[in-house]
């Protein structure tokens, strides 16, 4: 079955995870990245297969810089970015809070499909 | 009175009586000698002239002597010229470490040349992203591993990641509680 990575992948969008800190609230590395897509393994409906993934502890050159992006609202973010001029088109919030935006993972394909076709 | 009684001896005794007329004939015969002398000098110029052409063919035949010592020293100058061959040889030489040392700086220009400038901190929308960069990460594959340099995406020029099939990055920040 085709789940969505999949066609973002094929829409030509290379997905990039940044872990911001683990369940223990310690800052994110590639490694716990890893460990948390293997506990959860789907992950607002975008399963885990695909894409790279690092932790903003390692974000250089200043660690927690994406903890600390203004896209987010209190909790996670998307955004997207052109290869071509690497401008950041896009962003959108997830997470419990309110203020959210808590796009689904359709949503989020969508919305790449018609960047992708912009181009 | 002596005066008058005089001068009829002097009249029958021959003698000359005036000066004039033996000094004219000795003038002209002076005259005649000084010109055929002048004549013999003339005569005496013309044949050291002549000598003089001769003294040119002498030289022409010298600088045909001369001509051929030319010859031998340009054979002396092709060697030379082969010396020089040599030389150029290193020149190129040197071409070749210069060649090199330009693949060696477009290697490592080509990320940051390719990089658009403007970027902004923090993120904004709309403006150029920071070229962040990870030490590691690893794809979700669970196969390949590697440094993550943001500098390389736009020419698609990573050494581990071919970031070339792709139009855009999506990036999906989460904390994990």
């Amino acid at each position: 079955m085709v789940g969505v990575e999949d066609d973002l992948i094929a829409a030509g969008a290379e997905i990039i995870w940044v872990l911001e800190a683990d369940a223990s609230g310690v800052p994110g590395t590639a490694a716990s990245c890893m460990a948390f897509f293997d506990q959860f393994p789907v992950v607002y409906g975008i399963t885990s297969d695909q894409g790279w993934c690092v932790g903003d502890a390692e974000t250089m050159p200043t660690p927690g810089t994406f903890d600390a992006s203004p896209f987010s609202v209190a909790r996670g973010f998307d955004m997207v970015v052109p290869r071509s001029n690497m401008t950041i088109v896009y962003s959108t919030s997830h997470g419990t809070p309110s203020g959210n935006d808590n796009p689904t993972g359709a949503d989020v394909l969508a919305d790449v499909q018609a960047i992708i076709a912009g181009l | 009175m002596k005066a008058f009684s005089l001068l009829p001896l002097l009249v029958l005794l021959g003698c000359p009586t005036t000066d004039p007329p033996p000094d004219e004939s000795d003038t002209d015969a002076d005259s005649d000698s000084d010109t055929d002398a002048d004549s013999d000098t003339d005569t005496d110029a013309d044949s050291d002239t002549d000598a003089d052409a001769d003294t040119d063919a002498d030289a022409d035949a010298d600088s045909d002597t001369d001509t051929d010592a030319d010859s031998d020293t340009d054979a002396d100058a092709d060697a030379d010229s082969d010396t020089d061959a040599d030389a150029d040889a290193d020149a190129d030489t040197d071409a070749d470490t210069d060649a090199d040392t330009d693949t060696d700086t477009d290697t490592d220009t080509d990320p940051v040349a390719c990089y658009p400038s403007g970027a902004v901190e923090p993120m904004t929308i709309n403006e150029v992203l920071t070229p962040y960069s990870w030490p590691i990460a690893h794809h979700r594959d669970g196969i390949r591993s590697g440094p993550l340099d943001l500098q390389h995406v736009p020419c698609a020029s990573d050494p581990v990641i071919d970031w070339s099939p792709f139009d855009v990055l999506v990036f999906i920040s989460i904390p994990a509680w």
